[in-house]
């Protein structure tokens, strides 16, 4: 497979002595997993209890019920990508960031006061995704920007792994709150909108909004199709986009599961807690492996494991102990994959187009997310979840070996950055 | 790389901030909500003595099993009521979403329970939770057979984007009180006109059982299309007798299938009761327009029970269980106001 870094290994293993005083994790990242981890709290207590609210709560029937469900799961890319461009030809990361996190708190109060018309449960509910195809770009921008490009790996390690603690606590939250209070779906977006204002208030006050090498010019043309002409660039966003194609969604994945086990009905929040706690376990230590091994090694990694999720859902009696291994190794895809990328993506961009980089990452894979859930829920349909599968394992190994190959063809030039 | 400390000042700011969240969460619980009544979901007793004494007592007659809709500490929880109008009302410390009875066992579908998730409970003559059933889902209709042998639930699964509605559903039948599957719905063959058909989106719901428990009516949707069947569970198989018809309910004399009729269609449409004649396979609309979405509920041969949501926000959701004569004679009128999922236990 890819060549992996020994001596970098070895520094691994050995106690880092660099002679600078500088730290791997710089302060702005530390802050902004802070604020990423209330944020995720306050929109996962909604996603988790959504279906609830939109289904049990406002009874609506199943066709209005996907409208909203399909605003909410995708169609924010032109968002993702155009708050990009604005952050970097505004020079203001920060700025055009907090945007996106206030426009999705307003979206908790709004849902407190839309009551029962399904059309405006709707709008809020785009506006909330909005806003989070708002932030993400101009987030990891000034992530990857407070970084050395050394330990980019490691930065978005901990990032992810302090937003997936948010991922875990936020619906744990919303069902007590549902549990002690019936039908006060108040009570849950209240609380809700008190953490994603903490996280604002974090992000506002605390996160150093200067961007190091960056020059603080206003209205700087943005030279988009340098990006294009940035192979290294291109290779990347490729090689993820078609990962995101072949993985599809985590609901996907819990389907399988649950139709491998026959009638034993699992809790499906439980598979998602299953998949959260590996990633936030293995986050940091793999996106330090990323900065020592290199990065397309991990990255590879992080696909081989995903091949090896499907082929156990293929072969494996799902049982506990089974089922346990399959979430971690899907927790471990997401370890040496979603951070690493941005790391990559972060190393392979000028600073000037940092944030137009990422959110073009975001868009790619995204849009690529959703065609593979369509094609699979065809197959699915057509051929049952057996044929979905075998297809899986088959398409995963492909891509594991297209990658390998890409990433190795485009050389050291995508290992700009690495140590 | 730039990576300079926050001044105090700023640091003392967010801590300001952050307190004035905390007091104001405290503030919005104390004026808004009522307090959180002390129940807990797993407590094998869920009736106090004084409501133990009223259910012996309610048992002698016929009584109707129901969710309590009423704002207050017993909002959503399951509580019963004799057939007699403005008959007091006893109450569990049970939350339930869905409730169904029979005179001897219960069974109760449950939305958010500690640790998370979507669970129904099996309840005995003593109102005791004698088996607890993981939901694949959010919990959707349930009804038991008349024996009590036997308990059918839908649960609705999200998440399932890969369908067009983003919605599924599962349909299980379990054994009462072991709660050991019987049947998943899924796995019937369904013939039509002689032939069997097959589908991946088949997708069933709204159980109805017959005197033998071994026959039941569902509705079996597929590529938009709603159908009545009629199955034998131990064979497994469905027949499908008619077309939009949903969510069935059987009367106690087997005479006629309540049922749910979709008005409009796509974003727009809603549902009113209606009844069919078996014999002659004649629907029969209902002078009533109000929209229903749970499954109906018979009264007695001639009058079905359903419930009728109202006041919905954010904050609260109201229902009142109405009733109406079958013969469509007269108007609807309320049969339990701040009340759903009714269940007529008869004797």
């Amino acid at each position: 497979m890819y060549p992996i870094d020994v001596a970098g290994l070895r520094g691994l293993l050995a106690r880092r002595s660099r002679a600078s005083a500088r730290p791997v994790i710089a302060r702005t990242v530390w802050l902004l997993g802070l604020v990423s981890c209330f944020t995720d709290i306050s929109s996962e207590m909604i996603s988790s209890i959504l279906p609830v609210y939109l289904f049990v709560h406002l009874q609506l029937s199943a066709v209005q019920f996907g409208v909203i469900d399909g605003l909410y799961q995708g169609v924010t890319a032109v968002a993702r990508l155009a708050s990009g461009v604005v952050a970097d030809r505004w020079r203001r990361y920060k700025l055009v960031a907090t945007m996106g996190y206030v426009l999705s708190a307003i979206c908790k109060i709004g849902l407190l006061a839309t009551g029962s018309a399904w059309t405006a449960v709707a709008a809020i509910l785009s506006a909330d995704r909005l806003g989070k195809g708002i932030r993400t770009a101009p987030r990891d921008a000034l992530i990857s920007l407070a970084t050395h490009p050394q330990d980019l790996g490691s930065a978005f390690g901990v990032h992810r792994a302090m937003d997936t603690v948010g991922v875990l606590v936020g619906p744990l939250l919303a069902f007590w709150l549902l549990t002690s209070m019936p039908n006060r779906f108040d009570a849950i977006f209240v609380v809700s909108f008190a953490f994603a204002f903490i996280g604002i208030a974090a992000l506002v006050l605390l996160v150093d909004d200067r961007t190091g090498d960056v020059a603080r010019e206003r209205h700087l043309t943005v030279d988009l199709p340098s990006l294009l002409r940035n192979r290294p660039f291109v290779v990347i966003t490729t090689v993820a986009a078609l990962t995101s194609f072949v993985v599809v969604s985590d609901a996907f994945l819990y389907l399988l599961l649950q139709w491998k086990r026959g009638s034993g009905a699992e809790a499906i929040p439980l598979l998602y807690a299953g998949t959260a706690t590996s990633y936030l376990l293995l986050a940091a230590p793999l996106g330090r492996l990323a900065d020592r091994v290199g990065r397309p090694a991990v990255f590879l990694f992080g696909q081989a494991c995903m091949v090896l999720v499907y082929a156990g859902v293929a072969a494996l009696d799902i049982g506990l102990w089974t089922l346990g291994l399959v979430l971690l190794l899907h927790g471990a895809y997401y370890a040496a994959t979603d951070g690493v990328i941005a790391a990559l993506i972060s190393g392979a961009t000028p600073a000037e187009v940092r944030a137009s980089g990422l959110a073009a990452l975001n868009t790619a894979t995204s849009l690529t997310r959703l065609a593979g859930s369509v094609i699979a829920g065809v197959i699915w349909s057509w051929q049952g979840p057996g044929t979905v599968v075998t297809i899986a394992v088959m398409a995963a190994a492909a891509t594991l070996i297209v990658s390998a190959i890409v990433l190795r063809g485009a050389g050291r030039s995508i290992e700009a950055g690495t140590a | 790389m730039s990576d300079s400390r926050p001044s105090r000042a700023r640091i003392a700011t967010f801590v300001v901030f952050v307190s004035a969240v905390a007091v104001a969460l405290a503030a919005y619980f104390y004026v808004a909500l009522d307090p959180a009544p002390a129940t807990s979901n797993h407590a094998p007793g869920i009736v106090d003595e004084k409501a133990s004494r009223a259910l012996v007592e309610l048992k002698r007659g016929a009584y109707v099993a129901f969710r309590e809709m009423a704002p207050g500490p017993t909002y959503g929880h399951l509580a019963f009521a004799s057939l007699e109008p403005g008959a007091p009302r006893v109450f569990t410390s049970l939350p339930c979403h869905r409730v169904h009875f029979t005179d001897k066992v219960g069974i109760c579908l449950a939305i958010a329970t500690a640790p998370p998730g979507f669970r129904g409970f099996l309840l005995d003559d003593a109102m005791q939770v004698t088996q607890t059933i993981e939901l694949p889902g959010m919990p959707s209709r349930t009804r038991l057979s008349r024996d009590g042998q036997f308990a059918a639930y839908t649960a609705f699964v999200a998440g399932d984007s890969y369908l067009a509605s983003g919605l599924s559903t599962r349909t299980r039948i379990v054994r009462v009180p072991s709660g050991d599957d019987v049947a998943d719905l899924e796995s019937f063959a369904v013939v039509r006109n002689d032939k069997e058909i097959h589908s991946a989106d088949f997708n069933f719901w709204g159980v109805t059982f017959t005197r033998d428990p071994n026959r039941i009516y569902a509705t079996l949707g597929t590529g938009g299309r709603i159908l009545l069947v009629e199955g034998d569970v131990a064979q497994r198989m469905f027949r499908v007798i008619a077309e939009d018809i949903e969510c069935p309910s059987l009367s106690p004399g087997e005479t006629h299938i309540a049922f749910k009729k979709r008005f409009g269609s796509g974003f727009d449409a809603w549902w009113q009761p209606a009844v069919v004649d078996l014999a002659t396979m004649t629907v029969r609309q209902l002078p009533e327009s109000k929209h229903i979405d749970d499954q109906i509920e018979w009264l007695d041969d001639g009058h079905i029970l359903y419930a009728v949501g109202h006041s919905t926000s954010a904050t609260v959701r109201r229902a009142d269980i109405w009733t109406i004569a079958i013969d469509g004679s007269s108007s609807s009128s309320i049969f339990l106001a701040d009340a759903e999922s009714p269940a007529v236990v008869r004797r």
